[in-house]
């Protein structure tokens, strides 16, 4: 399916329609998502706005809340990776835990400049059939997507796109960089997807003509400010130059150059003339009228006056409207004020026009104007270049309300303080990356794990220590001796039982202490290994019956989420183990095992359709909803002497054969390479397999019927030869242990 | 130096376009579900379990009638369509496309009606997913075909026609929306809905190009803001419960016909509205419907001091929030002499007193308020009401609101995790308290000067007065 061209999204330019998807964009593979506030409470914004939008299911515009079940569903089917600097999570709220989340930390507990403030805002959304990448001034917050005064530049890359290719590999590439040690596997798995992809898709004939378009990440060696001026044709004098941003930067705090004057001594020494160049500044509104004035320090406008370093006589500062405008506010609803939140910047010259949107406030730290560009923050722009053409300034005005104030004239009365820059205070761990919990889902009834943590590599981390926030069991959590030793290691593994993993899934966060004083919640990850087997409702996992039900058809998966749900709130699952259950069932055997039977093609079918992502078929192999799920409830069973050995026996070699004759359909893998992927999925499905198997052959009538003549032949039918070869491998082993 | 505005309000939202480039203003995108729905104060579930008691089957969104007729005609036509699935999911889903489909194709008719008709906005009112359809018309303008292959809503079976009177389809016995089968009322239903394929539209498949024309002509006679006399008369009998009456259909027709009793024009407000109710019901009252009228009494005997605690409370902690917004922390004094509280407080004491007496009455026949009965005390409103009443002084009766807020908060869960306080007491007593974040402060030129303006709960008789009015009900 390819997607129309005609897009319908976005229209309105409300920036939350341009992460909703259209039908024809297909299902999401992967997103990167990238933010410096965050919005997880009251309202989630996160949770219950921008995921289910992005994920197709409606938010909250949609007058209702995607159930929090139905969203973890579909997020098992993809892998989102939100990064997000520190101070947004110092609360301890952590978004749903099949979000990856790396907290970048705050400078103020920097020792170096790789500690830097993450304040880009850049995402990529990778679907089947369209790359987004959107970068913004908005957070990832409510007013940052549906109140605020945002700019925001999306780019589309799908078969036949204008677009070359080339854009979002570079942008890959340079965003890799910029998070340095930062970007783990998780990340580069989605870019790596994103990439191949594109580079499979065929570019329209007809390119973009005479735009240049390129992202440029703040942070990094070369500064912002010097990526600006370098895109500036040498020699073109200036005419206009337009700046927008909430924020600006305050004079003489480190005694430095401001942005103003690097950009121009830097635009002079290109030969650039700046003599006849006419500055506007657009800047917040102190108040919602019409006497309003602009936020901007008088004190950078008395300074730059007397500067000899910036050459511009001529400009004016205006005030963006605060309150919504009649037109601006959809009918029914109620105005309210819009703070101007976007950056950006445009200089213009007889042929030429340059502008940076982005996340970079007009400040020292937004630009790079230190003496070491590296401590600057993490943005992420678009630098577009065009010829001047019909292009007029007052066209990327916001709408104005308040006193225009002259430049030249104006004085100290004229104008309002700037609010300062967005620093805040965060006591936080940077000399971790992250912390991932390792689960051991095969571990039968209830599994254990590993919590690694994963240290900054370079860092000098001081002693630490890692424990359940609130939880009686904190103590056993601590780093094991090897960490308190300080060697230089890159993760520190701490055990963590059945009781610690439940706490763990349901807090989602631990607590990191070191230096004696200082103590911050951070949040974990699930690896990525583990979170296929991660339940879809903490409480309740589907029975037997359920699971043969669904693969039958005769159930939904909506309708059996509810039903767990409603069992997890019940707490029925307490019940299925009496003595009177475990007869009830052990009476039905005959039953089960032929319903079971009448599923496996069902089953089959459902992981084959699953084929759209590696994520969704990792889902249907090993989800909660799988073949391994089903192995698991029928070893329990075997176990729990509600199954005969051969019965449980017979199960699972047709689940091993289910799973081996899988025929991924050719329409959802076309390359050699995705098939490879697939199958290896297969193998760790098979793998997992085997391994529940095992945890029966304890019992020694298991392993008689194993042994069994006919069993052989029956299993020597079901198996296609690679498999029987492995399942006579797996009983000698088997066998092997027993004897010893 | 000037003053007063440079621009206007004109508004440019496009910076910067080229095909698959887009950079732009973002766009104002209030939600519409104001902050007060997050229910600070936990008063919501009781008053779903009141409406449920008055109008049953109705929903605060259910105002079109003819949506359950469209429905049942797109389901009949879907199954028809889908045919015999073994696989239980696969049907679902498929049948659920073709309704869909359906969905939009009549969603355009309305739209092209109303674009191109002297029926105006009539043929789109409450119509779900208008502003989609009005981008695919204005996309497609002096086009004399297009598809139906567009988004009408981001998820249109939980947002659209599918989710919003799917309930309704099941309480008037027209459909099981389970096992996506008509029931016989809903057979008669969906064959009074005029069908498209008499005006020559295929709308079975999204890719198919249909003629404009037939569009508009579809939509003359099927457009959201009207209903067919055989239509009205099959809902009549829909509403009453058809051949599967149960109580809670009796108890629905006896309300609607109060309704149009009291207000036949449909024009006032809710609360005058059971004013009205409560005033006639003696005289409306016959052997037939006595058990009906005794249930809708009881249910509005208790729902106007429970709106009015409601009101008060929320009015008084709406205070303390706006007192909040700009101050490190507030006195709970200076709550008390902010204008209203006062008044505030002499409502929620006699409010409760009353509240709590009819719910006493109400309790010799437990039935009558039915599982209201059982959910205020499980909500903790009753009790909530004989803290209020036995609180001495208005400050007691502050700080039992905010201890009510307190333990709502606590029993919200976001993913596992208590959901924290919009306010709390500053350290060291419970004199003086302050916002948790700031947003959670208030404007005081938002605020209402009395506790009679805090916006009541809506008890469906708007979505119920259409209905009333539409299917020309006695």
């Amino acid at each position: 399916m390819t997607r129309a061209k005609n897009r319908q999204s976005g229209t309105n330019n409300s920036l939350i329609d341009w992460v909703r998807p259209e039908e024809t964009d297909g299902p999401l593979i992967g997103a990167v998502l990238s933010t410096y506030g965050l919005s997880l409470d009251q309202p989630d914004f996160f949770g219950q706005d921008f995921l289910p939008t992005m994920l197709g299911m409606g938010g909250v515009r949609d007058r209702g809340y995607a159930s929090p079940v139905t969203l973890d569903r579909s997020l098992a089917m993809t892998d989102v990776v939100l990064i997000c600097d520190a101070h947004a999570l110092v609360a301890g709220v952590r978004p749903t835990l099949r979000v990856d989340l790396l907290p970048i930390g705050s400078a103020t507990f920097a020792k170096g400049p790789e500690h830097r403030i993450h304040h880009a805002k850049i995402h990529l959304i990778h679907r089947q059939n369209l790359i987004r990448l959107i970068v913004a001034s908005a957070n990832l917050t409510h007013e940052g997507f549906r109140k605020q005064r945002e700019a925001a530049v999306v780019l589309d890359f799908y078969e036949e796109s204008t677009l070359p290719t080339s854009i979002l590999t570079t942008a890959i590439e340079r965003w890799t960089t910029a998070l340095g040690d930062h970007c783990d596997d998780r990340i580069r798995r989605i870019f790596d997807g994103a990439g191949k992809r594109a580079s499979k898709w065929s570019a329209a004939s007809a390119r973009q003509s005479h735009t240049e378009i390129e992202f440029v990440f703040g942070g990094g060696p070369i500064p912002l400010w010097r990526q600006f001026v370098d895109a500036w044709p040498r020699g073109e004098s200036v005419l206009n130059w337009n700046i927008c941003s909430p924020f600006w930067p305050q004079p003489g705090l480190t005694g430095g150059q401001n942005p103003f004057e690097v950009i121009a001594a830097g635009l002079v020494n290109k030969q650039c003339a700046l003599a006849d160049c006419e500055l506007e500044i657009v800047a917040c509104a102190d108040s919602p009228n019409e006497k309003a004035l602009p936020r901007f320090p008088f004190e950078l406008v008395r300074h730059l006056r007397a500067s000899k370093t910036f050459p511009i006589l001529k400009g004016r500062i205006l005030p963006a409207q605060l309150a919504a405008t009649e037109g601006e506010t959809p009918q029914g609803m109620a105005a309210d004020n819009r703070d101007l939140h976007a950056k950006w910047i445009v200089i213009s010259g007889p042929e030429t026009v340059l502008a940076l949107i982005g996340s970079a406030n007009f400040t020292r730290l937004g630009l790079g104007v230190l003496k070491e560009p590296t401590a600057s923050n993490l943005e992420a722009c678009v630098l577009i270049r065009w010829p001047r053409g019909k292009w007029r300034p007052d066209a990327w005005r916001p709408p104005i309300q308040g006193r225009s104030i002259d430049w030249s004239e104006c004085g100290e009365a004229d104008l309002r303080q700037s609010p300062p820059e967005e620093e805040p205070r965060a006591d936080w761990p940077v000399f971790i990356r992250d912390v991932e919990l390792e689960i051991h889902w095969e571990k039968l009834p209830e599994p254990d794990g590993d919590l690694v943590v994963h240290l900054l590599p370079g860092q000098d981390a001081p002693l630490f220590e890692v424990s359940c926030p609130n939880s009686p069991l904190g103590d056993e959590m601590e780093a094991p001796p090897e960490q308190n030793q300080k060697r230089p290691i890159d993760a520190v593994r701490i055990q963590a039982g059945p009781h610690q993993v439940r706490t763990l899934l349901a807090r989602r966060i631990v607590q990191i202490s070191w230096d004696r004083d200082h103590h911050a919640l951070f949040p974990i990850n699930v690896s990525q290994e583990s979170k296929t087997g991660m339940p879809s409702i903490l409480g309740a996992k589907p029975s037997e019956e359920q699971l043969l039900a669904y693969f039958h058809g005769r159930i939904s998966e909506d309708d059996l989420l509810e039903r767990l749900v409603e069992q997890a709130r019940n707490q029925t699952g307490q019940q299925a183990s009496s003595v009177v259950e475990n007869e009830r069932r052990r009476q039905m055997q005959n039953y089960i095992v032929r319903e079971f039977v009448e599923s496996l093609f069902g089953l089959v079918d459902t992981i084959r359709d699953s084929a759209r992502s590696p994520r969704a078929a990792e889902q249907a192999l090993m989800g909660d909803l799988s073949p391994i799920k089903l192995g698991g409830e029928v070893i329990e069973a075997f176990m729990a002497g509600r199954r005969s050995p051969a019965a449980a026996a017979f199960q699972m070699v047709e689940l091993i054969g289910a799973v081996g004759s899988i025929q991924w359909l050719e329409e959802q893998v076309k390359t050699a390479s995705d098939r490879a992927v697939y199958e290896q999925l297969r193998r760790r499905a098979l793998d997992q397999l085997f391994k529940t198997f095992s945890q029966a052959v304890v019992r020694e009538n298991f392993l008689d019927v194993l042994q069994d003549g006919d069993f052989q032949i029956y299993v020597k039918s079901t198996l296609a030869s690679p498999l029987f070869g492995r399942w006579e491998s797996f009983v000698k082993a088997c066998d092997a242990k027993d004897k010893t | 130096m000037t003053a007063g505005s440079t621009n206007g309000s004109s508004t440019n939202v496009v910076l910067f376009e080229r095909p698959d480039i887009h950079a732009f203003w973002t766009a104002y995108d209030p939600l519409d579900m104001a902050g007060e729905s997050i229910d600070p104060l936990g008063f919501m579930a009781g008053y779903i379990s009141l409406a449920d008691r008055i109008l049953p089957g109705f929903t605060t969104i259910t105002h079109v009638p003819r949506y359950l007729s469209m429905l049942c005609l797109a389901l009949q036509i879907a199954l028809e369509t889908v045919g015999e699935v073994q696989n239980v999911t696969n049907r679902r889903r498929l049948v659920i496309e073709k309704i869909k489909l359906f969905e939009r194709a009549w969603a355009l008719s309305c739209g092209v009606v109303e674009a191109e008709t002297a029926i105006g906005s009539r043929a789109t009112e409450n119509l779900r997913g208008i502003r989609a359809v009005r981008h695919w018309l204005d996309f497609h303008e002096g086009k004399d075909k297009f598809s139906i292959d567009f988004s009408l809503l981001s998820n249109q079976v939980r947002y659209g026609g599918i989710g919003a009177y799917s309930a309704m389809l099941e309480a008037l016995h027209l459909a099981d929306m389970h096992a996506l089968s008509l029931r016989p009322l809903g057979e008669q239903l969906a064959e009074c809905f005029p069908s498209p394929a008499e005006f020559g539209l295929e709308i079975t498949h999204e890719d198919s190009r249909l003629e404009r024309a037939a569009f508009l002509e579809w939509g003359r006679v099927a457009h959201a803001g009207d209903l067919s006399g055989g239509e009205g008369r099959i809902l009549r009998e829909a509403l009453q419960g058809g051949e599967e009456a149960e109580f809670d259909d009796e108890t629905r027709w006896s309300m609607l016909r109060l309704m149009k009793s009291v207000n036949p024009e449909g024009e006032v407000d809710e609360k005058r509205l059971f004013k009205n109710s409560r005033g006639s019901i003696s005289d409306f009252r016959k052997p037939e419907n006595k058990l009906t009228c005794d249930r809708i009494e009881t249910a509005l005997r208790v729902i106007e001091p429970y709106e009015n605690l409601y009101q008060a409370a929320l009015f008084i902690f709406n205070s303390a929030r706006m007192l909040a917004a700009h101050q490190s922390s507030v006195d709970l004094r200076v709550v008390l002499k902010s204008p209203g509280v006062d008044q505030a407080c002499a409502a929620i004491k006699a409010n409760s007193g009353r509240l709590l007496n009819e719910y006493n009455d109400s309790s010799a026949d437990r039935a009558s308020l039915g599982a209201a009965w059982q959910s205020l005390p499980k909500l903790g409103l009753v009790e909530l009401t004989k803290t209020f009443q036995s609180a001495k002084g208005e400050e007691a009766l502050l700080k039992e609101v905010i201890a009510r807020h307190l333990r709502i908060q606590e029993g919200k869960f976001d993913g596992g995790m208590p959901k924290g306080p919009w306010i709390r007491y500053a350290p060291g007593g419970s004199s003086h308290f302050a916002l948790t974040a700031q947003k959670f402060g208030i404007a005081q030129s938002e605020f209402p000067k009395t506790w009679q303006s805090i916006e009541r709960h809506p008890y469906r008789t708007r979505a119920a007065s259409q209905f009333v009015h539409l299917c020309k009900i006695p």
